[in-house]
């Protein structure tokens, strides 16, 4: 039996970690091979059933989310987002403002989760590991299946 | 439309990617395994055994055997959360410590003896109360220090600004390791500064039902714990004022969890943050993944055998007891005076669970 904490000393002050996800640092260890990747927020994500687990269909499908949240897709937000994805060697081509974006979330799916994820905008790591982290997916379902 | 996430890692993957070549800050064995700390935290523990040999080269070696068990047992703490004082000035209103500024200082000491009895490697929390009110605190490192102990501490946010000096020469001193701070107010972007000033091995502390939205900015890109809310002194006093909106802020951090994952550098959970919020079926952890980062349970103390399963407990020294956790009924705390030896401790602390 192994088990493993990663990443962080005990500091609790009334018990222990007692799980600890490496959210992030398993991450740190992505190495996407070098690419262009591409998206305009075109999806028509309604009831499903899909699966989305490829690096495009996740960024399209954040693009997306900030236009059916109304999420601030400023200038120089875009670019910053550009800019970190240069870093890790991705060349990324997405539309210069959400009227380009064509796509649509049904409605009962723009919630909480549908804003943070668009707020991702502002923290270009998240969104770098929301849309390369191999073994993350979404699935978009409904109850009726 | 439902919005999932899968988490699921391979053991020997993570456990390569969290310790190749990293710095080994204590390696010793305890039960039926060993544990291997590494510098940035990193803890792996594996069941098994050391045989001594003869090597291929004529030289007597020891030889780690790994054995397949189903759960870990221990002979003394592997960490242990200890109270120096009940003193502060934070005036938290969930306090559950229920710290004041007329609150005691403990006796460290008097606690000498036991502390020279721990077992180098092993990972004390200091916490309080505001440990910075300890007149014995840089004393007490020292001596944790010499021990071989690595030493992490906990900080109210409110107490960083007027210790930052102090901490950054705790921090280069190697005196403390890991720093938890207890988050007060996500909109202080100066403390963000301090925190960023005191290296990697900070993790933010928050708590399952204040914790919300307005703090994301604060904790993105950090490692967070998220603490159940103890509903005990001032924070039961606080609980039945904000009891919707506390049940609110859980339902909404139960809801976020598998987005607000990918903000965080790493996100762990007590066992009440546990039972509070659920993570593993919210994070899509799979049964596998699940128990090679599961630490076990403060409260399942022993096995078949009569082995002790649990790795931790908790001392308060301002009132010389010791005990399971800081929330056990004070029929479950138990005296000690200082010159005990920590295994008798620990079998102290599991007496009536």
């Amino acid at each position: 039996m192994k088990t493993i904490r990663p990443n962080v000393f005990e500091t609790n002050s009334s018990s222990e970690h007692t799980i600890c996800f490496p959210c992030a640092s398993a991450c740190e260890n992505l190495n996407p091979a070098p690419q262009t990747l591409a998206a305009r927020g075109e999806g028509e994500y309604g009831w499903g059933y899909d699966v989305l687990d490829t690096p495009y269909s996740l960024l399209d499908y954040w693009l997306v989310a900030i236009k059916d949240t109304g999420m601030d897709y400023e200038p120089e937000k875009r670019q910053a987002v550009i800019d970190y994805f240069a870093t890790k060697q991705i060349t990324l081509e997405i539309p210069e403002s959400v009227e380009n974006m064509v796509g649509y979330i049904d409605h009962q799916s723009v919630d909480s989760n549908c804003r943070l994820l668009a707020g991702f905008i502002d923290n270009p790591e998240a969104l770098f590991k929301f849309v390369f982290c191999p073994e993350t997916k979404i699935i978009i379902d409904n109850d009726n299946r | 439309m439902t919005f999932y996430l899968e988490t699921k890692m391979k053991q020997e993957e993570a456990i390569k990617i969290f310790t190749d070549n990293k710095e080994i800050l204590g390696c010793y064995v305890n039960g039926n395994h060993r544990t291997i700390l590494y510098a940035d935290g990193t803890k792996v523990k594996e069941t098994g055994y050391y045989i001594n040999e003869i090597s291929s080269a004529g030289k007597r070696v020891n030889r780690w055997v790994d054995v397949e068990t189903d759960h870990l047992t221990y002979e003394f703490p592997e960490n242990f959360d200890i109270k120096i004082t009940d003193r502060c000035d934070g005036g938290c209103i969930y306090c559950h410590e229920n710290s004041t500024v007329k609150g005691v200082n403990g006796n460290l000491r008097q606690i000498e003896p036991m502390i020279k009895t721990l077992q180098p490697g092993t990972e004390v929390a200091i916490g309080g109360g505001n440990i910075f009110e300890h007149p014995d605190l840089v004393w007490f490192l020292e001596l944790l220090k010499k021990q071989g102990v690595v030493s992490n501490i906990t900080v109210n946010q409110k107490h960083l600004a007027k210790n930052k000096d102090l901490l950054l020469k705790l921090v280069n001193e190697k005196l403390v390791n890991g720093i938890g701070v207890s988050m007060t107010d996500s909109s202080n972007t100066d403390d963000m500064k301090i925190i960023d000033m005191l290296g990697s091995n900070v993790i933010i502390h928050v708590i399952a039902g204040l914790f919300n939205e307005a703090d994301i900015p604060f904790v993105c890109n950090r490692k967070i714990i998220v603490l159940g809310y103890k509903n005990l002194r001032r924070g039961h006093d606080h609980l039945q004022k904000e009891f919707m909106s506390i049940n609110k802020n859980i339902e909404w951090l139960k809801k976020s969890l598998p987005i607000l994952a990918f903000e965080f550098n790493t996100i762990s959970f007590d066992d009440l943050g546990i039972e509070q919020v659920k993570p593993q079926s919210l994070m899509g952890v799979n049964d596998s993944t699940w128990n090679t980062l599961y630490q076990g349970s403060d409260t399942k103390v022993k096995d078949d055998m009569y082995n002790i399963t649990c790795c931790t407990m908790f001392i308060d020294v301002p009132t010389m007891k010791v005990c399971r956790m800081s929330t056990a009924p004070l029929d479950m705390r138990h005296s000690f005076d200082g010159t005990e030896n920590i295994r008798d401790l620990f079998k102290l602390s599991i007496k009536g669970w």
